[in-house]
């Protein structure tokens, strides 16, 4: 969907280099929930002592696999939810408080609307419910949605009637309807095709170009990485990281790695203690290093010993490689076994990492 | 390759087949299971046996009421025509009048049936007694009971009671005072009879109660007619 | 303004559901089936159109209430669009509020239609305009506005097959909970007369709407009859509503 909101949002904050002096949008402190079943009686926890700050102008990346509170978060900002423990507010408000998301616009993931009921009818609806009063003023908002979603055409169809992607943007006309200062998207990405994506990333960049606080969930870490200025990470109801992109993940060279054939028993023994990680597949063998600098020493001593290289490759610290980490890392630690796949994303090459849960 | 017009010639003989098939179902149905059953079908079937009647209504009762008013005229009229045994009709409008308690014409249609082709006199007088509970200002069912009780019981001085009561009642017509006057006086009459059911078919709101009654009055007058010649002959002699 | 909103994309689906028009069809039919029998019914043929009529004004309310109400809530959860709803700066009390109202709109608009044929159908038979009449349709209405909150307070906690069920387990109990009133004064303990006493004011007491018998008997039906049992079913109702919009006010929806 191309970027085609036209307003600014209203009041935008003071945006300044030092976090601390940008409005906090929404605060979560310890915020916790649990879920019981509702025959079982079994409790699970779906979150747990989460602190988060997500504030003014910034785009926020929530990180996670499947199942890993996400959603629950956004629905405890919106009011959808009651919190079990811990507190959290909206502009400083209480969720349950209609008024805290008088400045809020909520995307939920693969939007479902009323079957029988028109787009017009539907836009009016939400504008009605945004608290707009004057007649005048809910046929304005609505005939504005229309346009800037490109669904001028389809004001009189009804909605069961629409694809998928025309779903999706009116999905986001209703969450823009009230012009709001915090926008939440669950799953904004999913399902879309890539030019779709690319387009849905254009419009959040344009939402943030005109003030507005964006804050969406994914499990697509290219797409997280490619637009957010903030990013939380979050596994099994746990925040496990949060912070500037830059300061996760500060894209200097940690490490090189290089596949090598032909190489002899006594060769990796003298280079063992400047090797991290030793693979062999076949006759190939691949060598990660701790450190960039040792590469020149190491590749001089290959090539004297008459081993081939295949290729040398410098490892980065990615948004992937930390989030991996993170999640396996925890992996030990849970009563469940968890199972992490890498598995490629609908449409094209892109990883995201699927969660089998094995209980 | 099949053609489209094909399809469709398959789908509609499928149909009609299926059509078929279901309606020789239900024609073996009939034959087979519900002919040549030795014992006498129980035709008030599935009829409420009284209890709680009026729990079960669930706020629609006079409508049930009415639904089995129309029942009770079908069983009337069936047996009236094979074999003159109206042995669940005093059940019937027991439940009519318990549904519909203000329904009037019940009580005085389950009161004539039940005196005049029944001969459950009992159960008559019971059934217009209830009525007459519930409708304590109807001076109809009063009078019906002084009928009975003249017509059926020869009582005539229940008969006159009731009379009586009825000619005190709200929007009683005149000749109700007028039969409690005469009735002791000239009972056992015909012509007094023949005035009754003459009032009966002239009062009652209701076509098969007036056709009845109109019934017996022309017996009577033909009877009365012939008693007459019987005794002029018998003068002339 | 919002509850204003809701209620009327409540009424407009109900409007296009379907089944509402199979049963007001139907018991047009059935109206219209009364004449047809009428030379069955010995003399007593506009009686029974008038109950059969007045009794369809009710039963079929009922069933459309089972058929559209009880999913009322549900079904927003159910289809999600719950979230789209409640992610706007909208109470949970408006949005119970708004539900009951559309509904109760769309339901008006089925009672004056049937009245209306009614009414048609009696004057075409030279029974002639009946004012007890309108007046039990009107009282038949505010019985259905009853079970209409009840059919609500059920949907906002349960699906919509169980909410179904209660609801017209409240409608069958209602119709005889004055029994329960004359039951508890034959119990011997005064614990247990308490308790009867207790459930026939918390249940509904429907038999007080019915005047459907006096309407077709010809019996009038006084003014203050009609305002004091209007009075109790609004009063009921919103006692009811309250306790819904405080258990829809706990629910998380996942």
């Amino acid at each position: 969907m191309r970027a085609t909101t036209a307003e600014k949002a209203p009041d935008p904050g003071e945006g300044t280099a030092s976090q601390d002096d940008r409005r906090v949008v929404v605060e979560a402190s310890s915020l916790g929930k649990v879920f019981t079943g509702s025959f079982t009686r079994r409790k699970k926890w779906a979150l747990r002592r989460l602190d988060l700050r997500v504030y003014e102008g910034e785009i926020f990346g929530f990180l996670g696999p499947n199942g890993a509170g996400k959603t629950t978060t956004m629905k405890l900002m919106l009011g959808l939810l009651l919190p079990t423990s811990g507190s959290i507010t909206v502009f400083g408000m209480k969720p349950t408080d209609p008024r805290s998301r008088r400045q809020v616009g909520f995307l939920p993931e693969n939007p479902s609307f009323y079957d029988c009921v028109t787009l017009g009818e539907f836009l009016r609806l939400c504008a009605s419910l945004t608290g707009i009063t004057s007649r005048r003023q809910v046929e304005r908002r609505m005939a504005e949605s229309l346009f800037l979603s490109r669904l001028v055409e389809e004001e009189r169809t009804q909605l069961r009637k629409f694809s998928k992607g025309m779903l999706q943007r009116v999905g986001l006309a209703q969450a823009l309807i009230n012009n709001p200062r915090l926008v939440i998207l669950d799953e904004p990405l999913s399902g879309l095709d890539p030019i779709g994506r690319k387009e849905f990333r254009d419009t959040i960049l344009q939402l943030k170009r005109e003030g507005r606080t964006v804050f969406f969930s994914s499990h697509i870490i290219p797409d997280v990485e490619s637009i957010c200025d903030r990013v939380g990470i979050i596994n099994n109801g746990l925040l496990e990281s949060v912070g500037e992109l830059d300061e996760l993940v500060p894209g200097e060279v940690k490490g090189v790695e290089i596949e090598v054939t032909n190489l002899r028993e006594e060769t990796l023994n003298v280079l063992k203690p400047y090797v991290e990680q030793v693979e062999s597949i076949g006759d190939t063998t691949s060598l990660l290093l701790k450190n960039a600098e040792l590469a020149t020493l190491v590749l001089g001593k290959l090539v004297k010993d008459g081993a081939r290289i295949l290729s040398v490759t410098p490892k980065k610290e990615t948004l992937e490689s930390l989030f991996v980490r993170q999640i396996t890392g925890r992996r030990a630690e849970t009563e469940t076994e968890d199972v992490y796949t890498i598995s490629p994303a609908t449409g094209d090459n892109r990883l995201c990492l699927v969660r089998e849960r094995k209980e | 390759m099949r053609s489209a017009t094909g399809n469709k010639l398959r789908e509609a003989c499928l149909v009609i087949a299926a059509l078929l098939i279901m309606g020789g179902g239900i024609l073996v149905k009939s034959e087979t299971l519900t002919g040549r059953d030795p014992r006498p079908t129980e035709e008030l079937m599935y009829f409420p046996s009284g209890t709680f009647v009026r729990q079960s209504a669930m706020g629609q009762e006079s409508a049930l009421a009415d639904i089995a008013w129309l029942r009770a005229i079908q069983y009337y009229g069936h047996h009236r025509l094979t074999d003159r045994r109206y042995d669940m009709i005093g059940h019937v409008f027991d439940v009519i009048t318990t549904l519909d308690p203000q329904f009037v014409q019940a009580y005085v249609f389950g009161a004539v049936v039940l005196s005049q082709d029944a001969g459950k006199t009992k159960e008559a007088l019971d059934l217009l007694r209830k009525g007459m509970r519930n409708n304590p200002e109807d001076w109809f069912l009063a009078f019906e009971t002084g009928f009975v009780y003249y017509m059926v019981l020869h009582d005539y001085r229940s008969a006159a009671r009731y009379f009586t009561l009825s000619s005190r009642l709200p929007d009683s017509p005149e000749f109700t005072s007028r039969f409690a006057a005469f009735v002791e006086e000239k009972a056992g009459r015909p012509e007094t009879a023949l005035e009754l059911w003459k009032q009966v078919a002239a009062a009652s709101k209701n076509k098969y109660i007036k056709e009845i009654a109109e019934e017996k009055a022309k017996k009577l007058e033909a009877e009365m007619a012939r008693e007459k010649k019987a005794a002029h002959r018998a003068e002339s002699l | 303004m919002r509850v204003v909103a809701i209620a009327r994309n409540t009424f407009r689906e109900a409007l296009r559901d379907k089944s509402l028009y199979v049963l007001i069809v139907f018991s047009l039919v059935l109206v219209l089936g009364t004449r047809v029998m009428s030379p069955l019914a010995l003399g007593e043929g506009i009686k029974i159109t008038k109950d059969i009529g007045l009794s369809a004004i009710s039963f079929f309310g009922m069933l459309a209430i089972i058929v559209m109400a009880a999913g009322l809530v549900h079904k927003e959860i159910d289809k999600r669009t719950i979230f789209v709803i409640l992610s706007k700066p909208v109470a949970r009390h408006e949005f119970i509020i708004g539900k009951f109202l559309g509904m109760a709109d769309a339901l008006v608009a089925i009672v004056i239609v049937m009245l209306f044929t009614l009414q048609l159908t009696l004057l075409a038979s030279r029974a002639g305009f009946d004012v007890l009449v309108l007046k039990a349709g009107f009282l038949t209405y505010i019985e259905l506005l009853v079970m209409t909150s009840i059919a609500v307070l059920f949907s906002s906690f349960s699906t919509t097959a169980l909410s179904a069920i209660f609801t017209f387990c409240f409608y069958v109990v209602g119709h005889f909970s004055g029994d329960v009133l004359v039951f508890a004064s034959r119990l011997p303990s005064a614990f247990a007369q308490h308790v009867c006493r207790f459930l026939y004011y918390v249940l509904p007491d429907l038999q007080v709407f019915n005047v459907r018998s006096m309407a077709v008997h010809g019996t009038d039906i006084s003014a203050e009859r009609i305002l004091a049992a209007t009075a109790y079913g609004l009063l009921y109702s919103i006692g009811v509503l309250i306790l819904a919009a405080v258990l829809f006010s706990r629910r998380d929806f996942k």
